[in-house]
């Protein structure tokens, strides 16, 4: 079961990703992790959030971009977050935007052929009405592009306001 | 007339298109050429272009109505960011915001779309 979730900045969307996961019966909780770890501020903020996950049975491993090269145990759920995150690293810190797209979509297509279910966190950034300089609005297209391209090949598409689940595609329990 | 809403890059021109079986030639993106096609794409700029040369994008949409009342007009939503310190950016947001809801009362159909899926609002 693949899950695609999405929302605005502090919408909620990562306690319902959560709440997927332990609804999961796979045995092996995996939090994929794509921030990249800046400055000891960073570091801090990560390692709390490490802990009140390993409270919830989550071991996270710490994948900024090329999610193709992580092994995960069998009968794992895995919650990837975020989506927003990744395509930044790759397109602003890794091999550029030509072939972003190619490799995202690659590195997912990995985890989900190893994943039993897979719970992917993207972002909604699409609705300011702001013109950004021109990178910044490729990097926009590209993220709106895998958005649908992932929304197609999940079995549920949630939108997450004030905390509720709004499902775009497939049923909520 | 129907409404398609959306964030941009949703995937909105390409679900309209594929919905009603037309070409992208029967397209237009400004309240002129609208008059005699399928499709209004990016309504929001046809309406910041309007704003910048002092004409009234109210209106001209009653205008585009009157003679094409049958256009499926596209317009990504542009309100859900920090208010724009720029006056004209403002009132084009407000504008757009309120244009749509106008239209939506009178469309046959309004549909927004997320992630290129369909929500059927009206």
């Amino acid at each position: 079961m693949m899950t695609l979730i999405s929302g605005g900045a502090g919408s909620g969307k990562s306690a319902f990703a959560e709440s997927c996961v332990l609804r999961s019966t796979a045995k092996n909780r995996i939090y994929l992790a794509t921030m990249e770890v800046w400055g000891p501020e960073d570091r801090q903020r990560v390692a709390r959030h490490r802990e009140m996950r390993r409270e919830k049975g989550f071991l996270t491993v710490e994948q900024p971009r090329c999610l193709e090269s992580v092994t995960l145990p069998p009968d794992s759920v895995v919650l990837l977050e975020d989506l927003s995150n990744l395509t930044a690293n790759e397109c602003f810190g890794g091999a550029g935007f030509d072939g972003a797209e190619e490799r995202i979509l690659q590195g997912i297509g990995s985890i989900r052929m190893q994943a039993a279910d897979l719970v992917i966190v993207t972002n909604e950034l699409f609705s300011d009405g702001i013109s950004y300089p021109a990178e910044t609005q490729r990097y926009l297209a590209l993220l709106a592009r895998l958005n649908q391209i992932l929304a197609r090949q999940s079995d549920r598409v949630a939108e997450v306001a004030a905390g509720i689940p709004i499902f775009w595609k497939g049923a909520g329990e | 007339m129907r409404l398609i809403i959306g964030g941009s890059h949703q995937g909105k021109t390409l679900y309209t298109l594929k919905k009603h079986g037309i070409s992208s030639e029967n397209t237009a993106d400004s309240f002129h050429s609208a008059e005699n096609k399928a499709v209004f794409c990016d309504f929001q700029q046809a309406v910041q272009i309007a704003l910048s040369s002092g004409e009234d994008p109210e209106q001209l949409t009653e205008a585009l109505l009157r003679v094409n009342p049958e256009v499926i007009i596209i317009c990504d939503e542009v309100g859900c960011g920090v208010v724009p310190v720029d006056k004209k950016e403002r009132i084009w947001r407000e504008t757009v915001g309120r244009l749509c809801c106008r239209l939506a009362e009178r469309a046959e159909s309004v549909e927004r779309i997320f992630c290129g899926i369909p929500m059927k609002l009206k």
